[in-house]
């Protein structure tokens, strides 16, 4: 076993105040004590006690939380509940119990597709072939859930029909150059929401980054983690700190906010490792996120009108995970004309949560449709957020309300208000979407 | 009446002459300066009656706490006055209540105009000593402000009218003397429009003492005809001068041509006045109502009109009163309508009534729904029925 | 050691909730084995009701088996009064989270009893109104929860506790009838047993539904926060502004070690070196703010107040408020556990208290922290100490039971707000005779006579209870501290 008792002392440090009750999504959704954090810390203790042991219970009830971390954020005593969990599900993994949800499922989009390009690329390509199968059996059952027509199952599924191809090792920036930032590109977001990708590398060379893309990266190994799955995610981390050191840029970017807060913990992920533990711990400290770095930029550089009212919803890894909240803010309110309004519960999960949606599809729901009433309620022109999953589940949100608000990273925004002309409206965002032109 | 007294010089005394009283199966009657005896039915049977003028010792008083912990048969006003000697008082103003003891008011649930603001018995006792059935005596609570060890037993005997044991002595929180105080008055050609500026005033921002409207009651205070709105202020200089004159000024635009703010003695003569508005011979019927639910009911129906009433307006408490010379069967109509005007959602007692209108209707009406909970207490407390019996609600 | 539960009983309540809502696995026991408090006892069962009708059933079930059990809230009750200390049925009652009625004419809500504390205010304010209690965990802790503790909080001074503020209840009583108690106005008449029912810690039944006052929000807020260098000078402020006849909304203190931890946690503003900061909030119509303001810095910096500032802004007065609601989380980042007392003194031996409180720090050579309302003399003593050094912990019961000692014996009481539950209930016999806790046991038991409502709690347990106190080692069966 790769975990150790003393892996959960960070459960000491909980008080069982109960303070992170009001903030754990399937708490609000299922509030029983095994549900929250408090309750989940203490399941917890009892495998580090030895006195419980892993088993179906545990597995139920600790493959139901999110990893939102919206926990971290409310916990008065620092409690790291992000990393327990993981070392739990480590030992649930390893125990080899029965039982874990769709672990089957699990262990085929975590070993065979995500770590390796080729196969994700292909199954892409299936699926933008005849969007099929499994993906397609899950849509349909979402659907099931979700009154209304069914022809919105388009909508639902993840745009593949534009195959995104990886940008060249080199992209100079527009204009003077203010720094080198090195790009992760994610490894479903090339498939699913390439124009995030696009519009992260457009962004940062206007704000006069030099990019580069290397070619060796691989997947972050943040859905290994968040699985229990140490040992995968420790390759893929090594690889990854060798492909960006390499690199030598300034800052290592990611417009992901799930793969900014794995990228952001190699230093611990990787301590024990004594070849490994220092060169991890100087890429981690060059990790930022696009937003962080872009709200750095002074002075700004010009951006073109768009008048919309928008919402930002904040990805739970970027706001709990890296503490960054007002970045993004900070950058739409600098677009002229746009009206940003604030939710009345900002620090909801929308509950993608990785494979999350696909694991536990009926919660995964119930906390998107809070989200989605939530955010519906504002009326906003324009959903933004900031992660891949985030993105992809709000759409199916926005599906599942009847509605045909469009859900869009804030990079696409900003690179369309980078790029001009102006953009008049709601309505001609409904007739031509933010990203007209592909540039590159 | 020449019912058989017992008069204790302390609780000790009071304590073993109950057990010895209830031991001989003799029903037991506590009475303090006997100015609440009006209240509830007429007694059952016989009973001896069990004085307690001479339990009036001060046990404790430290005005930097702001508690005081008395016996119960300290007079009200004595209480006051040593209250006042140190700045401080005892937010509760029942009418005609200088004479009476502290536990007969406490018995009797008495309360006044000001009780929204300030609270009622229940929020000011902090705890209390009671003489049970059996002869022993029983505390429960302290003598500090904020206090959660044990059950509140006192509560029960609030407003119990003595039915669950003889209140020995009691902690009572008290509070700073406004530093100002002001009395709005204003007249209103209509009932309706009065309520309706009394509810606005009473749900605005200004921290009140009281909003009460008084009708047909005019001469007997001193007060030209006509429907009064009463609104009673106190707090700094700068508060009281601001909602005096906001309230004249909302008075004035609703319509009413007579307003006046009172102030130092003028005020205070006035809000005793108010206070000992003389009832001899009169029936007071007492509604406790949600306060919208109480004001629909003075704008329509058995209460309009005429009728004289006195109208807590957030309090939702509303005193009806009848003449001596008015009909009992015309009395208990009313009532009657009253109480089904109000159905389950208010209350309706008659806190006095001539013997002809008593005969003929239950003071009490109806008793709540959890009245068989209060039975099992009563057992609890009193197995055998010596206290006060026949005299409350049901046979409690 | 806890008899288990017949699996008869199990298959009636899964009848009852649903088998999604009930749970025996050694895990799910476990997790509802604790609440805030250090007071470990674990359930046969837990059941998760929906509705009334379903609580009432279930008290049925367990009142016919002559099982225990237990009505659970959010669990931040920090005397043990949720924690199943014979076993039995915990009833967690977290799904009952609906407000059910809001009536701003008449100035009430009727809540079911797992509605979270500021969930009603936040309903509420939009209108100008607010629910008054507001317990440091209020966005947490759930009504039902504060009204079987009669909690209070820091605005308690101004508005007092939870009790003040209820009209009346739907209730199940122990053998699982339903019975409603007080009414939605002010004379529901007969005996007050709303008043009863309120801090009866879940021994003479469970509120299903619960009405609750509310109260018109104030026209202007006034939040200031003095800093000392001696907490003599601290508590002499509090005396004196006491004294002087201006209650302000609420008087907060906080000593040198607590003012640390919260910076460190949520960085309120508060100055790292001071020995004592006073929390102090004014309200009302905004034209007298003035003056109260002005006497009270005045009063506080005649006592020596090192700095006096007033919040500028809503932004400013949160973060004041910040630090003093979320210091209870962030004392665990000066030792990894706590325990934490409730005593109440009067309010002119304060500083006497405080004192005491030092000394027996230093005595039992442990670190003692305060955070507390000090405006009602209502003390909040977090002894600090580390679960893995059993020397420690012998020696935080004794200054636990010498600060109570302290507390009565100057005229106070055992708890001002978090109950007495399993905690305090052998120590009742230091303010109680026993003959008071005769009757209490009288009339808990004409309600409750088959003694299955949270059995052994608030009361003490013995018959020579008057005398027994509790030495560390005599901790009742189940609890671990």
């Amino acid at each position: 076993m790769t975990v150790e008792p003393s892996d959960f002392s960070a459960a000491k440090d909980c008080v069982s105040c109960g303070l992170c009750l009001p903030h754990c999504p399937t708490y609000r959704e299922y509030p029983v004590e095994m549900a929250s954090p408090r309750g989940r810390i203490e399941l917890m203790k009892g495998l580090a006690e030895g006195e419980l042991q892993p088993g179906p219970a545990l597995e139920e009830h600790l493959s139901l939380c999110l990893g939102c971390r919206a926990c971290e954020t409310a916990c008065p005593s620092d409690v790291r509940f992000g990393h327990l969990l993981e070392n739990a599900r480590a030992v649930l993994k390893d125990a080899g119990a029965s039982g874990w949800t769709s672990s089957a499922l699990r262990r085929l989009f975590l070993n065979q597709v995500f770590p390796r390009p080729a196969v994700l690329s292909a199954l892409a390509s299936s699926l933008r072939f005849y969007q099929t199968s499994m993906l397609r059996r899950w849509v349909q059952s979402l659907l099931r859930l979700m009154p209304g027509p069914v022809e919105r199952l388009e909508a639902l599924m993840p745009d593949f029909t534009a195959p995104w191809s990886a940008p060249p090792p080199e992209l100079p920036a527009h204009g003077p150059e203010r720094g080198v930032a090195a790009f992760l590109t994610g490894c479903v977001m090339p498939h699913c929401t390439g124009e995030a990708n696009d519009a992260t590398l457009e962004v940062l060379r206007h704000h006069g980054y030099r990019v580069l893309t290397p070619k060796d990266q691989r997947c972050c190994g943040a859905l290994h983690l968040h699985s229990g799955y140490q040992e995968e995610a420790r390759q893929l981390a090594r690889a990854n700190v060798s492909a960006f050191e390499a690199t030598g840029a300034d800052v290592v970017v990611t417009s992901s906010a799930g793969c900014g807060a794995a990228l952001k913990e190699y230093g611990d992920l990787l301590s024990r490792d004594p070849e490994w533990a220092e060169r991890s711990r100087a890429v981690e400290s060059r990790v930022r996120d696009v937003h962080q770095v872009l709200a750095e930029t002074d002075p700004p550089p010009p951006m073109g009108r768009i008048a919309l009212r928008a919402v930002y919803d904040d990805p739970c890894h970027l706001l709990h995970g890296q503490g960054v909240s007002l970045e993004p803010r900070q950058l739409l309110r600098a677009v002229p004309g746009l009206e940003l309004v604030e939710a009345k519960e900002p620090d909801w999960c929308c509950g993608s949560a990785g494979i999350y949606t696909v694991t536990h599809t009926e919660m995964s729901l119930r906390v998107l449709d809070r989200k989605m009433e939530d955010l519906l309620s504002l009326e906003p022109d324009i959903i933004l957020t900031a992660n891949p999953g985030c993105l992809l589940q709000l759409r199916l949100g926005v599906a599942r309300s009847g509605s045909d608000v469009p859900v869009h990273h804030v990079m696409e925004l900003l690179a369309r208000a980078s790029r001009g002309p102006d953009l008049t409206g709601p309505d001609e965002l409904r007739r031509h979407g933010l990203t007209g032109e592909r540039t590159r | 009446m020449n019912d058989p007294r017992v008069r204790p010089a302390n609780l000790a005394e009071a304590a073993e002459a109950v057990g010895k009283i209830a031991a001989r199966g003799l029903s037991l009657r506590p009475i303090g300066a006997g100015s609440r005896g009006w209240l509830g039915r007429p007694a059952e049977s016989e009973a001896v009656l069990i004085e307690t003028r001479d339990l009036r010792n001060l046990e404790h008083y430290e005005p930097g706490d702001l508690t005081v912990t008395v016996e119960a048969g300290m007079a009200f006003e004595t209480l006051a006055g040593l209250l006042e000697a140190e700045g401080q008082w005892l937010p509760v103003n029942p009418a005609r209540s200088g004479q009476s003891t502290l536990g007969g008011l406490l018995a009797t649930g008495a309360t006044g105009s000001i009780r929204s603001r300030y609270g009622s018995w229940r929020d000011l006792v902090l705890g209390m000593s009671v003489v049970l059935a059996d002869g022993s005596l029983s505390r429960s609570g302290g003598r500090v402000v904020k206090n959660v060890s044990g059950y509140d037993l006192h509560k029960l005997h609030i407003g119990a009218l003595g039915t669950l044991g003889l209140i020995g002595s009691v902690s009572l929180r008290v509070m700073p003397l406004p530093k100002e105080q002001r009395l709005v008055l204003a007249s209103f050609k209509d009932r309706a429009v009065a309520l309706e500026v009394a509810m606005a005033t009473a749900t605005s921002q200004l921290e009140l003492a009281a909003v009460e409207v008084l009708d047909n009651l005019s001469p007997s205070i001193g007060l030209a005809e006509g429907t009064w709105m009463a609104v009673r202020i106190a707090g700094t200089e700068a508060d009281c001068a601001r909602s005096a004159r906001e309230i004249q000024e909302a008075s004035r635009m609703a319509g009413s041509r007579r307003h006046v703010t009172l102030a130092g003695t003028e005020c205070l003569r006035a809000l005793r006045d108010l206070n000992e508005l003389p009832m001899e011979g009169t029936t007071i019927c007492r509604i406790s109502a949600p306060p919208s639910l109480a004001i629909q009911l003075l704008k329509q129906g058995s209460l309009g009109g005429d009728r004289r009433v006195i109208c807590d307006i957030p309090g939702g408490i509303v005193h009806v009163l009848w003449n001596g010379d008015a009909e009992p069967s015309e009395i208990i109509k009313s009532v009657d309508g009253i109480r089904a005007g109000l159905g389950r959602s208010g209350s309706a007692i008659l806190l006095d009534a001539p013997d002809g209108v008593r005969a003929g209707i239950d003071v009490w009406g109806p008793p709540p729904p959890s009245y068989p909970l209060m039975q099992s207490i009563k057992r609890a407390l009193d197995p055998d029925r010596i206290w006060n019996r026949g005299r409350f609600i049901g046979d409690l | 050691m806890s008899p288990t539960v017949d699996p008869a009983v199990r298959s009636e309540i899964a009848g009852v909730v649903g088998a999604r809502y009930v749970f025996d696995r050694d895990e799910e026991k476990r997790a509802y084995s604790y609440d805030a408090s250090l007071i470990r006892a674990r359930p046969d069962l837990v059941c998760v009701p929906g509705s009334a009708e379903e609580v009432a059933a279930v008290v049925r079930v367990a009142h016919r088996h002559r099982v225990p059990f237990v009505a659970r809230g959010a669990g931040t009750g920090i005397a043990g009064g949720s924690i199943p200390i014979e076993g039995g049925i915990v009833i967690a009652l977290t799904r009952l989270n609906r407000i059910l009625e809001v009536n701003i004419p008449d100035r009430y809500a009727v809540v079911e009893p797992g509605v979270v504390n500021l969930d009603l205010t936040r309903r509420v304010e939009n209108e100008g109104y607010c629910y008054r209690p507001d317990p440091s965990s209020q966005k947490v802790c759930t009504i039902g929860g504060n009204v079987a503790s009669n909690a209070g909080g820091p605005h308690c001074l101004a508005y007092g506790v939870t009790s003040n503020h209820i009209l009346g209840m739907e209730v199940v009583l122990p053998d699982g009838s339903i019975t409603e108690i007080g009414a939605p106005h002010l004379e529901p008449g007969g005996y007050d047993l709303t008043g009863l029912f309120t801090g009866s810690e879940g021994t003479l039944g469970i509120a299903t539904k619960i009405i609750c006052r509310l109260s018109r929000s104030s026209e202007a807020v006034r939040t200031m926060l003095a800093s000392y260098d001696r907490m003599e000078d601290a508590a002499a402020a509090v005396e004196a502004i006491i004294a002087a006849g201006v209650i302000p909304a609420a008087l907060e203190m906080m000593d040198r070690e607590i003012i640390r931890a919260v910076e460190a946690a949520v960085g309120a503003g508060y100055p790292v070196d001071a020995e004592a900061v006073l929390l102090i909030e004014i309200e009302g119509p905004r034209d007298g703010l003035n003056e109260s303001s002005d006497v009270i810095k005045s009063l506080c910096l005649d006592q020596g107040a090192r700095e006096f500032r007033t919040a500028q802004s809503e932004e400013e007065r949160q973060k004041l408020w910040k630090g003093r609601k979320g210091a209870l989380g962030a004392v665990a980042r000066i030792k990894p556990m706590y325990y934490l007392h409730d005593g109440v003194v009067p309010r002119t031996r304060l500083l006497w208290v405080m004192k005491k409180i030092a000394a027996t720090a230093a005595q039992h050579r442990l670190t003692i922290v305060n955070v507390f309302h000090a405006g009602d003399g209502n003390l909040h003593p977090f002894i600090l100490f580390d679960p893995a050094d059993a020397d420690e912990v012998r020696r935080v019961h004794l200054a636990g039971e010498e600060i109570l000692r302290a507390c009565v014996e100057c005229g106070g009481t055992l708890s001002g707000e978090h109950g007495i539950g399993i905690e305090k209930n052998e120590m009742m016999g230091w303010i109680f005779s026993e003959q008071d806790l005769e009757t209490m046991r009288r009339v808990r038991s004409a309600i409750d006579p088959a003694g299955v409502a949270n059995p052994k709690k608030v009361l003490p347990s013995g018959a020579r209870c008057g005398e027994l106190s509790r030495s560390p080692g005599s901790a009742p069966a189940g609890a671990w501290i």
